[in-house]
């Protein structure tokens, strides 16, 4: 695999990506740049691509070759300067402040590289939390969190608080709590980069699982090649612009 | 779960939580203890006025604006049908607990022995009624002010104020510790003072002329504008209020006051009214001028805070000071509130960002972190509760006194904490208050910082 990316400067553009019944959110002429005192400095170039829906796509590039703030874009926690990103058919850059907000409680489900639990909730209660909003009862609240709790395996950790889980069942509570919310993308941000090597894999297996499991669709941005493995489909990105895509199988 | 929330996060910062919770606690322990003293003098001071003056006042009409002039002209020609015609409506009967007349009158009083002579102004009232009206308490604080020197039986005692006493030379004579009768005077050679024994002489039962009190001459001018003398034995000197007061007062019972003005008249100044419940003035004084009025008596019936605004004036000073001291309290709060607020919301801009990115409004976030200061505010005004009930407690006990500029006899203080709900629940709701205003610019600072940047903030 690691000889097939290096093979760079190969169909570039749309030619591989799904048709559009087949795609979940499509990003066209997306330019972000960000301005740090007179400096402007941009972080993505005219960016369009597809991406596939139910299946695990992995943005890859460099440090500082724009991942996050693509990722930012497609969780609809930041905006683009020019261009659209759309999501399931809505122009998301044209939502409201709240409206974003209930897209993101909706469809958006997040895993972030340093877990972002809430420390003084144990690990059921930071998955019902989220589930606050969604209108059911405790009770299937409840239910719910055990579920995903369980599915990820911290079926005996629930009680405990993020400090007194290590890194990697907080993961596992962060993918819980993602999953939950039951959403139609979950984005993760280099989930791993705080983990060890085994733990890294656990937690990659992992989310492949549960990505057969639920056909949820995936959007996993990483540096790290090894971290690409089964199925899905690839996006490289480098200073700002993807250089290569192509479908995993 | 968002006060679960809210619980959490202020023992996750245990002492952090507790200093803002006793900086409320503190300041609200003040603003209590000083609530208390205000109320306090709310009703001491109304209680000790009506002891003294009644509830209600009524006097012939213009008497107030023009009487000083011309007693005469604005004098209650005859009193006991005022009385009367009050009594005769049986829901006034039912709230009145004392209805008694009195005379206000100044002239000269002379001290033969001492050849002494002062102006003085005088106050005739019914003894018995007067002491009466002393015992009023229904505000059930204890204040007692002990029944007048002067009996119904006795209708020639008088009490003086102590500087009437001291000028008239009257202090040996009653054996009294807090004054000194004047040096002895070098009289002009040709000079006598005022002597106008030769008036009395033959007025004067030969009984009187044995007693053993202290006797003062009082010169006024009857109704008629011609001169009149009565003689009365002095029984005590007490203080009185203002200092002027304290150096003329003379008060004598009811009827000697009235015959040295009005001879055989039922004339009085003023017909006094106190009633039992104190919360009834308005609409009692209402009946009573509507009554009279029906009667075709053209009388000015007034409060006694209408008479003499004094109670107003030093419950409004106190008041104002009590709003000064609470708004400065208030800022006191606002500024550790802040603090402490700031420094939650710093620390959990990370939260912020991910609770947002998780799909919560800012709102959400935002009603979070008011609902923690709601607490801290909840916790230090129950702090405050238990401190104010406490510490009032204690120093009711030690019994401190004053005395207002309205009163001659000191009040014990007796700050009114405990059982005062409406201070108490002031108190709490302007805590919680307080300390939600004061999380809102934080709070809202911390929800206006984007995402994307919140989530840098790890
Ligand atoms: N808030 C910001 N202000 C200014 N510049 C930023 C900001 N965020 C990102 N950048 C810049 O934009 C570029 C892309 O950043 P981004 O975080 O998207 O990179 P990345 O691919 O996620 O990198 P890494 O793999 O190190 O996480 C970087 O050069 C970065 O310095
Ligand atoms: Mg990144």
């Amino acid at each position: 695999m690691r000889e097939r990316i290096s093979r760079t400067g190969q169909d570039v553009g749309l030619a591989e990506t799904p048709n559009p019944e087949e795609c979940i959110a499509e990003f066209s002429g997306v330019s972000k740049s960000y301005t740090t005192g007179r400096v402007q400095f941009q972080a993505l170039r005219n960016i369009s691509c597809r991406i596939p829906k139910g299946q695990t796509s992995y943005i890859f590039g460099p440090s500082g070759s724009g991942k996050t703030t693509f990722l930012n874009l497609l969780g609809v926690i930041d905006r683009a300067d020019n261009g659209s990103v759309t999501i399931l058919g809505t122009r998301v850059g044209d939502l409201s402040d709240s409206a974003a907000a209930d897209f993101r409680l909706r469809h958006i489900g997040y895993i972030f590289q340093n877990f972002n639990l809430i420390p003084v909730l144990n690990a059921l209660e930071n998955v019902e939390y989220i589930l606050l909003r969604r209108g059911l009862s405790p009770r299937d609240r409840r239910e719910r969190a055990e579920k995903y709790l369980h599915a990820v395996g911290l079926k005996d950790f629930l009680q405990r608080r993020p400090g007194e889980l290590s890194g990697g069942q907080r993961q596992r509570v962060a993918i819980a709590r993602a999953l939950a919310g039951e959403p139609s993308i979950i984005v993760a941000d280099e989930p791993t980069a705080n983990l060890d090597s085994r733990t890294t894999g656990e937690i990659v297996d992992l989310m492949q699982r549960m990505q057969d499991e639920m056909k949820t669709t995936f959007v996993l941005c990483t540096h790290d090649i090894d971290l690409i493995n089964g199925s899905g489909s690839l996006l490289r990105i480098v200073d700002g612009q993807i250089d290569h895509t192509e479908r995993l199988s | 779960m968002i006060w679960q929330i809210a619980t959490r996060n202020l023992f996750r910062n245990a002492r952090r939580s507790l200093m803002t919770v006793f900086a409320i606690g503190i300041s609200g322990l003040a603003i209590l203890l000083f609530g208390g003293f205000v109320t306090s003098i709310w009703f001491g001071l109304q209680t000790s006025i009506v002891q003294e003056q009644g509830h209600i006042q009524i006097f012939k009409r213009g008497y107030q604006d023009y009487g000083a002039a011309d007693p005469n002209a604005y004098t209650i020609d005859h009193y006991p049908t005022v009385i009367d015609t009050i009594l005769s409506v049986p829901e006034l009967r039912s709230k009145v607990a004392v209805i008694t007349p009195q005379v206000m009158l100044g002239g000269i009083a002379g001290n033969q022995r001492e050849d002494n002579s002062k102006t003085f102004i005088g106050k005739g009232v019914v003894p018995s009624d007067y002491s009466r009206m002393r015992r009023w308490d229904s505000w059930n604080l204890g204040i007692r002010q002990g029944d007048l020197p002067l009996r119904d039986d006795d209708p020639e005692g008088a009490i003086v104020g102590i500087g009437m006493a001291r000028m008239l030379g009257l202090c040996d004579e009653l054996r009294m510790t807090e004054c000194k009768d004047p040096p002895a005077r070098v009289l002009p050679p040709s000079g006598k003072g005022a002597d106008f024994s030769d008036l009395i002489a033959a007025d004067l039962p030969a009984s009187q002329n044995r007693d053993t009190r202290p006797r003062l001459d009082l010169l006024a001018a009857g109704s008629g504008g011609a001169p009149n003398i009565v003689s009365v034995f002095v029984n005590a000197a007490q203080t009185q209020a203002t200092r002027a007061v304290d150096n003329a007062m003379i008060m004598l019972p009811f009827e000697q006051a009235r015959k040295l003005l009005y001879g055989d008249a039922q004339r009085a100044t003023v017909v006094l009214v106190q009633l039992r419940e104190p919360n009834e003035n308005q609409a009692v004084k209402a009946l009573i001028a509507q009554t009279l009025a029906a009667k075709g008596l053209d009388m000015e019936v007034l409060t006694f805070n209408e008479v003499d605004p004094t109670f107003n004036r030093v419950f409004a000073m106190f008041s104002f000071i009590f709003a000064v001291v609470s708004l400065v309290l208030a800022v006191v709060i606002v500024f550790t509130i802040i603090n402490t607020v700031t420094m939650n919301v710093m620390e959990r801009i990370n939260e912020v960002g991910t609770v947002r990115a998780l799909g919560f409004h800012r709102a959400a976030v935002f009603r979070q972190f008011l609902a923690e200061s709601f607490l801290l505010g909840l916790f230090g005004a129950t702090l405050a509760l238990v401190l104010g009930v406490v510490v009032s407690k204690l120093l009711n006990s030690v019994g401190i006194q004053w005395t207002p500029p309205s009163n001659a006899a000191p009040l014990t203080i007796e700050l009114m904490v405990a059982d005062n709900l409406l201070l108490l629940g002031g108190t709490v709701g302007f805590l919680a208050l307080v300390t939600v205003v004061a999380s809102i610019l934080p709070a809202s600072k911390a929800v206006r910082i984007p995402i994307v940047q919140a989530l840098h903030h790890a």
